[in-house]
């Protein structure tokens, strides 16, 4: 052990100091937040959308739906049967350092046929991309890696339409461990537009795909650490014209999440309210899949997580309620949904599989005269040294 | 693995290429303890058997004899739980690796690479050398063949394609003794191998035949009929000389000629034999030899009143060199003379000279008894009587030749049955009988001697004994006696109290390699045979020298 | 008759005595107490033959959350059951090699190296290392292992691919082996033989 945790101790001891601070600092904002919440739900619906117009393109809100932003819902019945699909990716980058370049993307799905008492179906598609056209796109150089968890992305959204195809016969969710917003379109991008606009195409073909099949889709974010409604609540406290960029920033609910906001309002089941997510996405919004988003207490110790709907499923009582309910019933047992826990597994590349994987190409690579130029002692050091996980997510329950 | 069992099945008769177990302890002395390989089971083992033990660091092997079988463990707990009966399973484990069969072996002869012949042991097979069940060839290379001086008198147990072979020459330099109790065949074996010591023309017997066993034709107990000497040598090697020619004539025997005892010939000596028979104390015997020196040669017949004598008699008594009281005792026992047919006054003939001369000539003499053998008094006196004046021939002859002075006599061998009443402790020290037996082949003469109850024979001529065919014994003091005198006897004693009751012996001393126990062979036509085919040969051979005497080649 | 190898874990630990493997496998697939393995070594000159003893199955938080549930669904027990791969880790003792000579029933020269694979043993294979009985005293040497469990598993196992006809042989043979090995001590024995018994 190279930490000197002694020397390390005053340092912590100021650390634990701080933390005890702001957690009280906390409690005493939250309250403010919760009558905030009432407050803002009182204000006239013209008012708030001048505000919000008034804030800007690049406002990261929430915009109140047709519900009032502080009703809070029970959870609705469930049908008898009805099927839950979860699908999660997982990849290995390009590694300058390894064997050959190539990057790796591994899909993990599972259906479950609720009240069918049956064993569900799950699969793992791994995909291994080494073509020069896959490792240097638009000749811009070597693939990055928000390229490839893009290319993730949409290859989960096309897994689950794929599932979904199969289960026209009842209700059915669809259901990703992520924002159902295409993380790579959020960036700020000096990437390959061409690159991006196929992934977002094909991320947008799946949602269509599955809109199509009637059944319902939603983004599942756990332990979610946003806070655009508080950001809603203190622009709703700011005289319109007091609103400009320097006032949005700074503002008194900026440590707080949401997340710390509905756990005080939701009791166990209960959703919020929806919200639409700002600022939203013209491709989105034009393919029929704004985004809407409500906070839900998924039943175990204030557990908040935030799931995300396109408009159709937000609009469509059907489809939301199975939504609501469906991923209630999901954390019933794991805490998370248990889709989207065994999506995961079944997706996720270990340290030893990746091993396997280089072991393999090794052999192949010498039967075919090519000797790697990299050691086997040296491939052990780097294995030990990337300790972390190579998928972006790690969060088993 | 599977074959493992089938390899039981063979194991038996057939010797087999894995060894029977490998040699763990023992001495020469004890002999060797033997643990049994797994793949073989005590039962199908045998004491008596052979086995072959190739030495571990050399190339000798050694011959030995199952002695003993038993049953070990490596641990003693096994005893206290042992597997149950249904649990075939662990039985078949257990036994054979923890439990396991053992087998005592006594080791007799070794051979090295290089040697022909086998020698008696002088050491013993290293630890873990491996034992052999002995194939034919084996043992066939011990017992050696069939010759000229080599009788083929049985097979090893379990291996009829093997014969052991008596050497002759060494079974007639010493006394040689057939034993086991009554019903298991001594008479039998006994004629076997006269009738080998006959054909080989290596010595002459003399047969004091009490049952009329040897002589003429026998029957067995189921009326089957086998041929006698005389019948086997009809060519004159064999003369029948009866005691009772009245049943020797009934039962249609061959006989060359009648004995008759002259009482004048009768000597103290050849009575006092008697003593224990006609109930004559030592004061008696003392008597008779008195008696004898005062009333010279008719001695008897003064005693038994034919001479008139009897004013000589009374002034013995009278001067008080005898007592009334003994004198009347010993002519009331001296009866017993009368009854005997064969003894007649007078000088009687000179049959002892006549015997002698054909024994000297290489015919043997069947003494036929008749009824008188049923009367063990009669028989002892002839036979003392006989073989005394016989011996005295011999040792007389021996003495010439060794002068320079005449032929070396004849080997002689005398057949004697019921021996123990002539070999007692009691009297041995002072029979004829005790003396051939201890002066060994010095004159020539030795005995074959035939008995049911070796125990009663004293243990200084046992010892003599130089050869031993031995039938079923029980009695355990019969047994110990057979064995004095043979070094690593213990271990035999187990082999000799389980032979069958019939036809089986163990043969062991002087004229084998090595103790072995036979089924002894078939006394048939095919015996006949070999005997007849002999007698042609011999007859054409002596035909050819009479010729070539003739032609002064 | 070659049936395909079955990879049952990777090497995560090993030394010339025992190596330990881990893998996530379904349940079907779970490699049973007493069989055989083998995994490459010295650079794939020879194959560690390994002897299972031991199989944990991980901590599986999972799994642990579905037991302990009020309700869970039979829709995740079944899918527990049976498409859920088992974390498992199995721990080898090395009882022999293979080399181009065929098999060595001694420590092998060098233990197989960290994330090698470790195969199951085809029931030809434990056939053919199983003609000798010599691993058997390797298995009693080990220490802190239920050696005679693991020996009666693993020779009733390998009495099994044998034709039916030769099992009971096989059976007898064997537990004369062990027989010799535990000959001072009948209570164990008696105890091993029980186990073995057809």
């Amino acid at each position: 052990m190279s930490l000197d945790i002694p020397q390390l101790i005053p340092q912590l001891q100021g650390m634990a100091q701080s933390a005890a601070e702001q957690a009280a600092e906390l409690e005493r904002l939250l309250p403010k937040a919760e009558q905030a919440l009432d407050s803002c739900a009182m204000i006239e619906a013209q008012e708030l959308m001048d505000k919000i117009l008034r804030a800007g393109s690049r406002w990261r809100g929430a915009r109140p739906t047709d519900e009032s932003i502080n009703t809070i819902f029970p959870p609705p019945e469930l049908p008898d049967s009805f099927t839950v699909i979860g699908a999660d990716g997982s990849q290995i980058f390009t590694d300058r350092h390894a064997l050959a370049l190539y990057f790796l993307i591994n899909i993990g799905s599972i259906v479950v046929a609720h009240g069918s008492g049956e064993a569900p179906l799950v699969a793992s598609h791994p995909e291994l991309f080494y073509e020069q056209q896959d490792l240097y796109p638009e000749m811009m150089g070597l693939i990055s890696s928000a390229l490839v968890s893009g290319k993730r992305d949409a290859a989960e959204m096309a897994e689950l339409a794929r599932l979904s195809e199969s289960a026209r016969s009842q209700p059915t969710l669809a259901l990703l461990d992520n924002g159902l917003l295409l993380w790579i379109t959020t960036q700020e991008l000096d990437q390959p537009t061409a690159q991006v606009e196929i992934i977002k195409s094909d991320y947008l073909r799946g949602m269509q795909a599955i809109r199509d099949t009637g059944a319902a889709l939603g983004g599942y974010i756990d332990r979610p650490r946003t806070s655009n409604v508080l950001r809603l609540l203190h622009l709703a406290e700011l005289p319109l014209e007091a609103i400009n960029d320097e006032t949005l920033r700074v503002h008194p609910y900026q440590h707080l999440t949401d997340r710390m906001l509905f756990a005080r309002r939701l009791p166990p089941g209960h959703r919020s309210s929806r919200f639409e997510l700002l600022p939203s996405n013209q491709d989105f919004s034009r393919a029929g899949h704004s985004i809407q988003f409500f906070y839900l207490h998924t039943g175990t110790q204030d557990q908040i997580a935030r799931v995300e709907v396109p408009g159709w499923v937000a609009e469509n009582s059907k489809l939301l309620d199975l939504t609501h309910a469906g991923i209630l019933e999901e954390c019933r047992v794991t805490g998370m949904p248990y889709v989207l826990a065994r999506a995961h597994e079944l997706a996720v590349v270990s340290q030893s599989d990746r091993q396997a994987l280089e072991r393999a190409l090794n052999t192949l690579l010498l039967e075919r005269g090519i000797r790697s130029e990299i050691s086997q002692k040296e491939l052990a050091k780097r294995w030990v040294r990337s300790g972390q996980r190579p998928s972006r997510r790690s969060s088993l329950p | 693995m599977s074959e493992r069992s089938e390899l039981d099945e063979h194991l038996g008769p057939k010797p087999s290429d894995l060894p029977l177990g490998v040699v763990v302890g023992g001495s020469l002395s004890t002999g060797l303890t033997v643990k049994i390989h797994p793949a073989f089971t005590v039962e199908k083992l045998a004491v008596g058997r052979y086995v072959v033990i190739r030495g571990r660091q050399t190339d000798r092997t050694f011959f030995g004899i199952i002695t003993d079988i038993g049953l070990d463990a490596t641990d003693a707990d096994l005893a206290r739980r042992p597997p149950m009966p249904d649990e075939d399973f662990s039985a078949e484990v257990l036994s054979g690796e923890i439990a396991y069969g053992t087998m005592h072996v006594s080791p007799m002869l070794m051979l090295d690479e290089d040697q022909d012949q086998p020698r008696p042991v002088k050491t013993i097979p290293g630890h873990f050398s491996a034992v052999f069940e002995a194939s034919a060839k084996d043992v066939d290379r011990v017992f050696g063949t069939e010759d000229k001086t080599h009788f083929y008198v049985g097979t090893p147990l379990d291996m009829e394609s093997v014969q052991v072979n008596l050497d002759l020459a060494r079974f007639i330099e010493r006394s040689a003794g057939v034993f086991g109790k009554s019903g298991t065949g001594k008479s039998f074996i006994t004629r076997t191998v006269l009738a080998g010591i006959i054909r080989s023309g290596l010595a002459s017997t003399l047969i004091f035949d009490m049952h009329n066993d040897y002589g003429w034709s026998v029957l067995d107990e189921s009326g089957r009929e086998y041929k006698g000497l005389r019948q086997l040598f009809p060519g004159g090697h064999v003369s029948v000389i009866t005691l009772d020619e009245e049943t020797s004539r009934a039962r249609g025997s061959k006989v060359d000629g009648v004995l008759r005892v002259g009482y004048e010939q009768i000597q103290p000596e050849d009575v006092e034999m008697l003593g224990s028979f006609m109930g004559l104390s030592g004061v008696m015997i003392d008597a008779l030899y008195y008696l004898s020196y005062k009333l010279g040669s008719k001695w008897i017949s003064i005693l038994l009143g034919d001479e008139n004598e009897e004013t000589t008699l009374q002034d013995l008594v009278d001067e008080g060199r005898i007592l009334g009281a003994t004198l009347s005792a010993i002519r009331r026992r001296f009866e017993f003379f009368r009854r005997m047919g064969f003894l007649v006054p007078g000088k009687g003939d000179d049959a002892v000279d006549e015997i002698f001369h054909r024994l000297n000539m290489g015919t043997s003499v069947v003494l036929e008894f008749g009824t008188y053998g049923n009367t063990m008094a009669a028989y002892v006196l002839v036979a003392n009587y006989l073989t005394r004046r016989i011996h005295e021939r011999y040792v007389r002859q021996k003495n010439l030749a060794a002068g320079g002075q005449g032929d070396e006599p004849r080997p002689l061998v005398i057949v004697i049955e019921e021996a123990h009443k002539f070999l007692d402790p009691q009297i041995a020290g002072h029979t004829i009988f005790g003396t051939i037996a201890r002066e060994l082949r010095k004159y020539s003469v030795t005995l074959l001697i035939v008995d049911q109850r070796p125990s009663g024979i004293d243990d200084e001529v046992m010892s003599q004994i130089g050869t031993r065919m031995t039938c079923l014994l029980d009695n355990e003091a019969d047994i110990r006696a057979v064995f004095s005198g043979v070094s690593g006897a213990g271990a035999l004693r187990e082999v000799l109290a389980r032979l069958d009751t019939q036809q089986q012996a163990l043969i062991m001393g002087h004229a084998v390699p090595m103790p072995v126990v036979v089924r002894t062979r078939d006394y048939d036509t095919s015996l006949y045979a070999s005997i007849g085919l002999a007698e042609g040969e011999e007859l054409k051979k002596r035909a050819k020298k009479g010729s070539k005497t003739l032609y002064g080649d | 008759m070659s049936e395909k190898a079955v990879l049952i874990a990777r090497v995560t630990r090993c030394s010339t005595r025992s190596f330990v493997g881990a893998s996530r496998l379904p349940e079907a697939d779970v490699p049973t107490f007493g069989s055989f393995c083998k995994a490459r070594a010295q650079r794939g000159q020879s194959e560690v033959i390994g002897l299972i003893y031991d199989i944990r199955i991980e901590d599986d938080e999972m799994a642990r959350q579905i037991a302990i549930a009020a309700d869970p669904s039979q829709e995740q027990l079944a899918d527990n059951r049976v498409s859920r791969l088992i974390p498992i880790e199995i721990s080898c003792l090395a009882v022999g090699y293979s080399s181009q000579d065929g098999y060595a029933y001694a420590l092998p020269p060098q233990p197989p190296m960290t994330l090698d694979d470790v195969f199951a043993l085809s029931r030809d294979e434990v056939m053919a290392f199983t003609q000798s009985m010599d691993f058997v005293p390797l298995v009693f040497s080990a220490p802190g292992l239920p050696a005679d469990e693991l020996l009666a598993a693993c020779l009733r196992y390998s009495a099994e691919v044998r034709p039916q006809s030769e099992q009971r042989a096989f059976l007898v043979e064997a537990g004369r082996v062990c027989a010799r090995q535990l000959a001072g001590d009948v209570a164990r024995l008696d105890r091993l033989v029980r186990n073995l018994a057809p």
